[in-house]
């Protein structure tokens, strides 16, 4: 597979299609522009309107009037929705493992998963008594430990950081283990 | 995750802990192992003890309290070293002052 394939797949697999959106802005756009072209003619050859001019469209909107108002709230939100769509990556919670023959990605959740097991093992405490969120570089390790036998959250660090090069990401994840004041009585 | 340790992990239950705090209390206090509640709490990640025993109190010259006191320290020894909990502190309410030889005197 060549590297630009490899890299589009990739893409893909991290990233939200934003086909339905593009579509739509251009559905609307579309509409708009017909509407704009038709009207135009008609007033260009004195015809009356097909609908509503441009002219006493603009006076209805700037009128004041409440549902007016309304309609302008409405658009100024779709905008914002739409503006964000646009500027935002969109990138899902998945990161890209290193191998040379295909594209695999791994669910920052099941990654997770992963590393809670490894602290828990590493720490000495049961599996319950971790819980691990993933960022995009940095995965953060909760462990509540067991009333008395306090835990070495370098060993927790250590175990997970094991468990995530086993998995080999192209991105580095760094592992921050914090232990809670509060512990566990089994 | 090294490969040497053998999958798995050992769990000493809260309960079993109390049991063993209870008998080294019973020993200390010259009470039963039976007579003597433990419970144990967490204590910001250490376990905290609170014991309720009565003490024996018969030929020994020091103090009850002196006894417990000795207890209390012994509880907190020996329960580490036997349970490998580390123990923050162990409270011990004395519920009764007993006598062996009591019935047998009169």
């Amino acid at each position: 597979m060549n590297p630009r394939t490899e890299r589009r797949l990739s893409r893909r697999m991290r990233y939200r299609s934003r086909s339905v959106a593009v579509s739509v802005a251009l559905g609307v756009i579309a509409v708009a522009l017909t509407y704009i072209g038709v009207e135009a003619t008609l007033a260009a050859l004195a015809l009356p309107p097909l609908l509503l001019s441009p002219v006493d469209l603009t006076e209805a909107l700037t009128s004041g009037d409440p549902r007016a108002l309304a309609v302008i709230a409405g658009l100024v939100v779709l905008a914002v929705f739409a503006i964000v769509a646009a500027l935002t990556p969109g990138g899902r919670a998945r990161h890209e493992l290193a191998d040379d023959r295909a594209v695999f990605l791994i669910d920052d959740d099941v990654m997770a998963g992963g590393i809670s097991r490894a602290a828990a093992l590493g720490a000495g405490v049961s599996r319950t008594q971790v819980t691990t969120t993933v960022g995009r570089r940095r995965a953060t390790v909760r462990v509540s430990p067991s009333a008395g036998f306090p835990v070495d959250a370098e060993l927790a660090t250590n175990a997970a950081d094991h468990a995530v090069s086993a998995a080999e990401p192209l991105r580095a994840i760094s592992i921050r283990t914090a232990v809670d004041r509060k512990a566990v009585l089994a | 995750m090294d490969g040497s340790a053998i999958a798995g992990r050992v769990v000493i239950t809260a309960r079993a802990i109390e049991a063993v705090l209870a008998a080294l209390a019973a020993e200390a206090l010259g009470s039963t192992a039976r007579s003597t509640r433990v419970r144990v709490r967490d204590d910001g990640g250490l376990l905290s003890a609170a014991v309720r025993a009565p003490v024996d109190a018969t030929g020994h010259g020091a103090t009850v309290l002196d006894r417990v006191a000795s207890a209390q320290h012994l509880i907190r020894t020996r329960g580490a070293e036997l349970t490998g909990a580390t123990i923050s502190d162990v409270t011990v309410r004395v519920t009764d002052i007993t006598h062996r030889n009591e019935r047998r005197a009169r």
